[in-house]
This record gives structure tokens, sequence and C-alpha cells, in this order.
């Protein structure tokens, strides 16, 4: 079963994605709060979902009226999930309990009328609601289709009688001009009004009696409404951040310019726009290699986002976009809270390594690792990352991996790398002199190239550090000392 | 006779406010009910706190029931709509929670006993008048609870009944002084200049206590006020809030000075000085003024108190209007305890 830590949701842009929905009902908003994820055996109804989102979005381009009407009417639907337990169980409502029944009844005879033509219109087929119209007839006694419940004189006789015996004695008491004759009708007619109010007990047992065989389809009701309310939120997010049908297949998760919809609204913020990314991950490991603030991590993101997107049943957010259908999902993007485990970075680090490997070895899964081993000395880092590339390449799973050490990429079954500050040469980023910080990066950013390219498995990784560190403007004599360092490196090796 | 319908008629919404406890509001409201009786209008009660049992929550002292008529909107909690008898229809149940479940508007479909129990917060209260308004309310009732006169809110009712009584205080002189003073701040004048402020406050954000108007400045710490007020001799000083004796005390140190301008509150709800600051403050020729009005429709006086002693009714209600310039009406008169 795949999870996803609430950290990591957050991490992906997934929470952002949950933020940018807006469901109309009571009962779609639940459904949002616990939205599971479809597990490879329930490949076909995913299908179906997908084809629901597809058939729904011309009808939000259209911005058809009855879509309107629907998301009004869904709006307008009392959340009462208490209520129906206990009509399952044949209990007794309260009166306003059973307002609010009528009242969910009623509404559901709108959307009934709505849906059926929508579906109709585009073609969706498998969300259908059960005809519950036979219990509104039973709720809405004297069936007038109001929006307030009572019980009409009609109920029974013995109410009929006790009400205009109540009546008749406030005629009395609005009439008598004497205060002790008044008050000695308003103690009959309170006698009167016990007798009406046990009636009324009585009634509203046996109605919720007779209602509670209509429990189970009320409930499956506002499941329907709750998965077309959804179904609309996914549909508009597909129509607003360009998504795209996946194809679900099983050898390969693949993306054609992908987008993160919570970076790009960062970067939308400062003016920056997010560049598309496009990726293949066939089974086993892929490796990203790059420069620093080139975008690794952030392309790490944007494939899990995705991918956890396809199996929650949304359309992700590329021009293309095939998926594979996994067990589980295992992120490391950084050292995961390790610390609250008792455990240094490097440790908590190895222990959510081992967590993954361990899963890898016994179902499908897609993992996500930034920079292993990042946070130890770079000779043993280097070899235990190339490991956990070399072991994850050959298993049956879906490994990306990001990484600066050399000689990593070669153990994978692909390599990408970012493009990074390939379009500038060095002697030009000699000359600057920016004043802030926010210059400085603002430098970098107009002059990396955050795409990612298919590289050759034993292509070097891109050494961008120096430069970046010019951009940043380091202390003149650091980086002189640091090239100086690099060339008798060179020279050892 | 009719005492107290003449007199709220001509308003669509009405509160009844308390100087203390058993000062008789729910008289009141039976009183404006019963005379609205087979009248065809669609009254609506509510209460910010719970009104109607027949022995008070809190002192446990005796209250009078509440008798609606057919028609009227009654608005309760879930957990009384039992104890209304009333044949009723649910109206609407509300999200607002209270500790006795969710607000609930009965609609009468008979005559009938109902306990009233509502929201208190001036923005649901605002909202539920919306919804009163809604379902067909005529004339909606606010009875407010223990004291709160921040209830008679100029957003909540135009238009308020004070209630005063034996209750109040052992003391009839302190009774008439105390009601006396809260009538000559729930009588303050409406500005006759509220554009002005109305247009400052629209730029104003949350940290701003006051706005000179005329330099349209804005402060959020007294010592600042008062130099502005020094130098820059504003028109109108709109205090934001609620003005108390700690925000009056230091401009008192202008003198005759506040005599020159016009001091502006919201409405007379928020105005929480002592008797004592406030004449300290007209002595120096200074002005209070409210942007919204609330009219004050009548004084009731009460001369039973529920914690066993009362006052001669007559006597009580003689100086009441000695002193207040609006009807002051007995609504016990006539009746025995």
């Amino acid at each position: 079963m795949i999870r996803l830590s609430a950290e990591n949701r957050e991490k992906i842009g997934l929470e952002y994605v949950f933020s940018l929905m807006h469901p109309a009902s009571p009962y779609g908003r639940a459904a949002l709060r616990e939205l599971a994820f479809y597990e490879p055996s329930r490949q076909t109804e995913l299908e179906k979902e997908f084809d629901c989102i597809a058939a729904l979005r011309p009808a939000l381009m259209n911005g058809s009226e009855d879509i309107k009407r629907l998301r009004h009417a869904l709006s307008q639907l009392r959340y009462i999930p208490e209520s129906l337990k206990k009509l399952r169980n044949a209990e007794c409502l309260e009166t306003t309990e059973l307002f609010e029944l009528k009242s969910l009844l009623l509404r559901f005879e709108d959307i009934y009328t709505v849906w059926r033509r929508l579906a109709e219109l585009f073609g969706i087929e498998g969300l259908e609601f059960a005809d519950t119209e036979a219990a509104l007839d039973l709720i809405d006694m004297d069936g007038m289709r109001t929006d307030g419940f009572h019980i009409p004189d009609s109920a029974s006789a013995e109410l009929a009688g006790a009400r205009a015996q109540k009546r008749a004695f406030e005629r009395s008491i609005a009439a008598e001009q004497d205060e002790e004759a008044k008050k000695r009708l308003l103690t009959e007619r309170t006698n009167v009004a016990a007798k009406e109010a046990e009636e009324e007990l009585r009634i509203s047992r046996e109605l919720c009696r007779t209602l509670s065989r209509f429990a189970a389809d009320i409930k499956c009701n506002t499941e329907v409404a709750a998965r077309i309310d959804l179904l609309l939120c996914k549909a508009e997010l597909a129509e607003a951040h360009s998504g795209v049908r996946p194809k679900i297949g099983k050898t390969r998760i693949c993306y054609e310019n992908m987008i993160n919809p919570h970076a790009e609204a960062l970067l939308r913020q400062h003016g920056g726009s997010f560049t598309p990314l496009s990726i293949e991950l066939s089974s086993g490991a892929t490796v990203i290699t790059g420069a620093n603030m080139g975008g690794k991590t952030m392309a790490l993101k944007t494939a899990a986002l995705n991918t956890a997107l396809c199996q929650l049943g949304f359309f992700p957010f590329a021009e293309r976009a095939e998926t594979v259908l996994v067990d589980g999902m295992y992120l490391l993007l950084d050292d995961n809270s390790a610390a609250e485990r008792g455990l240094s970075s490097f440790g908590g680090e190895v222990e959510a390594i081992n967590e993954a490997v361990s899963a890898a070895d016994m179902e499908l899964c897609f993992i996500a690792i930034d920079e292993p081993a990042r946070g130890t000395n770079p000779i043993e880092g280097a070899a235990i990352a190339a490991a956990v590339v070399q072991h994850l390449n050959s298993q049956n799973t879906f490994a990306l991996i990001s990484t600066h050490y050399n000689g990593i990429a070669s153990r994978a079954g692909a390599h990408y790398q970012i493009a990074g500050l390939e379009k500038l040469g060095i002697g030009e980023v000699k000359k600057l002199s920016h004043t802030t910080l926010r210059e400085r990066v603002a430098y970098i950013g107009e002059n990396m190239d955050y795409s990612l390219k298919k590289a050759e498995k034993d292509a070097p990784c891109p050494h961008e550090a120096m430069n970046i560190c010019r951009m940043m403007e380091l202390n003149a004599d650091i980086i002189d000392y640091a090239e100086n360092v690099l060339t008798k490196t060179e020279e050892i090796v | 006779m009719e005492l107290l319908r003449p007199l709220v008629d001509g308003f669509e919404t009405i509160s009844i406010t308390g100087m203390c406890k058993n000062a008789g509001k729910t008289t009141v409201l039976n009183t404006i009910t019963s005379e609205y009786y087979g009248r065809c209008k669609v009254l609506a009660l509510t209460s910010v706190g719970r009104d109607g049992e027949a022995l008070d929550l809190v002192t446990g002292t005796y209250k009078p029931p509440i008798y609606v008529e057919k028609g009227t909107l009654a608005v309760t909690v879930e957990k009384l709509v039992p104890f209304c008898d009333i044949t009723r229809e649910i109206a609407e149940v509300l999200p607002f929670g209270t500790p006795m479940g969710r607000v609930v508007i009965l609609r009468a479909l008979s005559d009938g006993f109902v306990q009233l129990a509502g929201p208190s917060m001036t923005e649901q209260v605002v909202k539920l008048k919306d919804i009163l308004y809604g379902l067909g309310a005529e004339k909606i009732i606010v009875d407010g609870a223990i004291n709160r006169r921040s209830l008679c809110s100029a957003r909540v009712g135009r238009g308020t009944i004070l209630c005063s009584g034996a209750s109040y205080d052992r003391n009839i002189d302190t009774v008439v002084r105390d009601t006396a003073y809260i009538c000559s701040v729930l009588m303050l004048e409406e500005t006759e200049k509220r554009s002005g402020i109305l247009q400052a406050l629209q730029g104003a954000d949350d940290s701003v206590k006051a706005i000179c108007i005329g330099e349209k400045t804005a402060y959020a710490d007294s010592e600042s006020l008062i130099q502005e007020i020094k130098s820059g001799e504003p028109e109108q000083v709109y205090i934001r809030g609620a003005l108390t004796d700690s925000a009056l005390k230091p401009l008192l140190t202008l003198g005759r000075r506040v005599a020159a301008f016009e001091l502006v509150a919201e409405d007379s709800s928020r105005i929480l000085l002592s008797q004592d600051i406030f004449r300290r403050w007209q002595a120096f020729g200074g002005r209070i003024r409210v942007l919204n009005r609330i009219e004050l429709l009548a004084v009731t006086s009460n001369p039973y108190s529920a914690y066993g002693f009362h006052f001669d009714g007559k006597v009580l209600a003689a100086r009441l209007r000695e002193e207040i310039g609006v009807p002051v009406i007995d609504v016990m008169e006539g009746k025995k305890r």
C-alpha cells in the first residue's frame, strides 16, 4: 500500500495541488482528506476515473449551466454521516436530524436530474445514483417538497386529535382576560401538548424504522456525490494546469515537459517561470547529475509528484505521460526528520534507504533518493551511492537518484543531466559585481538552463561548483586558493 | 393598554438590553409578543443567551416562559427543541455550534411556549438576521444576555429597549443614577460628519487605534495622538474599537483643548467609560459622538428584585422619568409576582 508522509506530500507539492481543489460539497471535502492511491489491482477503476475526467473537461470548458447547477446543489448538501449511521441501525432520529435528512434528499433530487443529463451528454458511465425518491416521499409527509420539516396532522388521527384540542385551548387562552383562569387553561394545554409530543415521537420512530431500509442507498449516494465533486475538481485542475491523461503501462514511467504547479507558482511570484522537464524511467535506476542550484531536487520532486498524481486518479501535469502502477512509493528528499528518531542525519538516511531497498525486494516501487550519502566523506559517500544505484538497478523497481558524485551514473540504467551553466564562459563570470544576494541569485537563474538532457552513462558530473561560487561572489582569495587546490588535485590524479 | 408596540412598531430589529440579570428582559419580550398577538406580523425571536427556561440556570431565580403566537419564528438550540411545546416546523439548522447543540430556527405552527437561545457573536447574529428575513420574518427581536450591552450594537438592532430595576442594586439612588448614565451613553448623538470617517476607515489597517480626521492620520498609541491633537488641531478624532477609561485618561491631560474636537466611537455599545471619566471629559467641554446611532426606545423599570426585596414601583418609575428623556415603563404594573 502506498503511504506518503505529510512532510513528503508537502515537499513534492502534492498538498499544494490539493489546496487548489475546492470541492463544493462537504462529502467531497471529506473524500479529499481521505484520498487513497489506486493499487495496481484497481487499474480498471483508475482507467474509468480517467475516462470521467476526460469526459468532464469539455463540459467545464463550455461553462455549462448544468455544471453550475450541479455544483450549487452539491454545495447545499448537508453533512450527516452520524444520522445516516443511526438510520442504518434503525435508531430514531431527532427532528432536527430529520430536517437535515429531508434537505439532503431534496437536494439529491436536483442532483439526479442534472447529473443524468450531463452523464448522457458527455457519455459518462459508472456513476449512478440510487433512486431515493421513495424515501423523500416518506419524510416529506405532506408532499409539499418545502425545505422545512414537520409532522402534519394527517400523520395520525391521534395527533390530529391532540392538536385540535391544543388549538382550542390556545383560542380560549387568547380570549381569557382573567389571569387565574388563564393559568388553569395553560396547565390543561400543557397536558395536551405532552400527549402531542408523545404521539410525534411514536410517528418519528415509525418513520425512521421505515426509512432505515433506504439508509444504505442514501449513504451510497453521498459517496457518488463526493466522487463527482472530486472529479469536477480534477477536471478543472487538468484544465488549469494542462494536465494530460496518462497511459498506464508496465515498462516505463515517462513524462514529456512535466511541470510542478507549486514550484511554478513560487517562481511566478518572483517573475520567473518553470522550465518543463522530460524524463523516462525504465525498470532499474536512473541517475540525475548536474550543477548546484540547477534543480536536481526539483526534477526528483516533480517526477514524484506526477507519479503520485497518476496513481491518485489525477491527470499529471505534462504534455505526455506514461506511468506504471506501483505498490509502494519511497521518497528520500532529505534527512527525513532523523533527529526525531534519535539518529544523526546520516543514520536516518541509511535507515530510510534500507526501508526503501527492502520494499523494492518485495514489490514494485517508485523510489526517489536525493543525493544519497551526501553527508559523509566523499570517498565512502561515493562508494555507498554507487552501490545503492547498482543494487536498485538490478531490481524490478523504478528508482530515480540524484548525485554529485562521479562514476555513479555508469552503474544506472540511464543518466540525465541538468543542462546547467553550459552557455556561460568562465571569463564572463569573473567580471561580476552584484550588490545583493537577490541580484546574484537572479543572475544565476538567468544563466542556468534547468532542463534535463539525456547523457551518456559515463559522462562526468559537470563541475560547476566553482562557477557558482564565482557567481555568488565568494571571497576572491578563497576562490584562488580553491583553484590552486584543484590544479594540484588534477596533477595528483 | 399597549405599552411597547407603539414604540417599537417602526423598527425592523429591536434589541432588549439589561442593566443586569433579572432586570425583566423576558417580561419585555413577552409584553411585545402579546401586544402583537393577532396582528398577522411574523415576529422572529432570538436570544444571545439561553432564555425562556422557568428557572434561571445561573442564579436559580424564577424566569417567565416565553409564549409565542402561531407563525412566529423562534431561534433555539438542538437540546432545547424538546422543551418548546409549540407544534413546530424545523425551518433551518445552522452550523453555529453552542454547548447545547447547533442553532435551530423553529416556525411555530401553533401558539405555545418556547425556550430561546441563539448565537451571541455579532457576526453570527447579523447572519442569522438575514436568514430570518429569508424565512419571512417581519420584525426581529433580540434578547440580550447578562449585562451585555455590547449586544445592542447598531449592527444587531437599530432600536433598543433598556431594562432596569431593583435587581441592579439595593439602593434606589444607585439604580437611578447608573440607569441614567447608561441612557446618556445610549442617547449620544450621531456625528454630522460621517463621510470623512468612513473614508478614512477604508484604508486603515488593524493596528490603527485612532484616526484624526482632517489630517487623516492614524495612530496606534496615545502619545503620538496627543501630539497630533496639540499641533494639528483636528476636527474629529475617531476611536476604533472600545472607548475605555484607559484610552481616554491620557487625553484628559489635554485639558480644555478637548473641547475643540469631536470624539467619535462606532456606536454606543463601544463606549465602556466609567461615569467618572465620562463626566470629567464633559467638564472640559469634550463632546462624544457616535458613527451609528442606536435608537433608545424606552426604559423599563422593574421594582421587583430576584433577590427578595423590592422598591415601590411608582417611585422607581417616577425617579427614572426625572432623569431620562425617553418613555419609562413599568412592565410589571398590574402583574403579580
